[in-house]
């Protein structure tokens, strides 16, 4: 990684006791992801999945409030069960380049997960445009958490 | 409340005001709300005013951090689901 990358990409690693092929497939049927992937109070509605080299992948995050939340993104690199690489961004614009590399080790897998801005401009851009979308997906989601913990 | 503090801040009084409520229930909804990272309280202040928390999403370094928050819960419940579809997966062999 050079110097230059270090502020506009964001970086973050876990181990995973489960076996590569299972965190693989978790990660890229539709039907597995949708579980997951969240904010807790979000569905995934919508989802078409182009799983190879140059689709895309669209749905559209539907907050607690009914807000909806465009996603697309496009895949530039799939290597099974090893490393997914796509392009992440609302349809209208690329936010950044993601890529999910899955590692064996000797208990389970090492998941890392790499956000990485094409330019410092770029990530200045997407922040003053969408961070306070992002912010207020978040928030909505605490509140959901916060309704469910006092009021069920 | 959360209504009222978007307008900006306000001390426990000012919130229990147009709501009909104790001080005491005010104070133990905001706990709840301050738990919930919705809120912050002022320490210092003697009226420790109550203001909406909001991350510093204007910034770049901000907002990769609030990204890598909700990866990290994004994480859990990938773990929480292995689990289960383990389970599942073992099942069918």
């Amino acid at each position: 990684m050079t110097k230059d990358e270090k502020d506009r990409e964001l970086l973050l690693q876990r181990e995973v006791p489960f076996a590569r092929e299972l965190v693989w497939k978790a990660l890229t049927e539709p039907e597995h992801q949708n579980r997951w992937w969240g904010p807790d109070g979000f569905r995934n509605e919508g989802v078409t999945m182009d799983f190879r080299v140059g689709g895309a992948w669209t749905f559209e995050m539907v907050g607690p409030d009914g807000t909806r939340y465009p996603n697309h993104s496009v895949f530039k690199e799939i290597t099974p069960s090893s490393r997914l690489v796509f392009d992440h961004g609302d349809g209208q614009r690329i936010w950044f380049e993601s890529s999910i590399t899955l590692q064996e080790t000797g208990s389970g897998t090492l998941v890392i997960l790499r956000h990485l801005f094409p330019s410092r401009e770029s990530r200045d851009e997407v922040v003053e445009k969408y961070g306070a979308i992002e912010g207020g997906k978040q928030h909505l989601a605490k509140l959901e958490a916060y309704l469910k913990e006092n009021l069920s | 409340m959360l209504a009222r503090l978007g307008k900006g801040e306000a001390t426990v009084g000012e919130l229990a005001q147009p709501l009909d409520m104790s001080l005491p229930a005010v104070t133990k909804h905001l706990k709840v709300l301050e738990r919930a990272q919705l809120i912050s309280r002022s320490k210092n202040a003697q009226w420790r005013p109550c203001r909406l928390e909001e991350a510093p999403l204007n910034t770049a370094s901000g907002w990769i951090e609030e990204q890598r928050k909700v990866w990290e819960s994004r994480l859990d419940r990938l773990e929480d689901y292995l689990h289960g579809l383990e389970k599942i997966e073992r099942k069918k062999r």
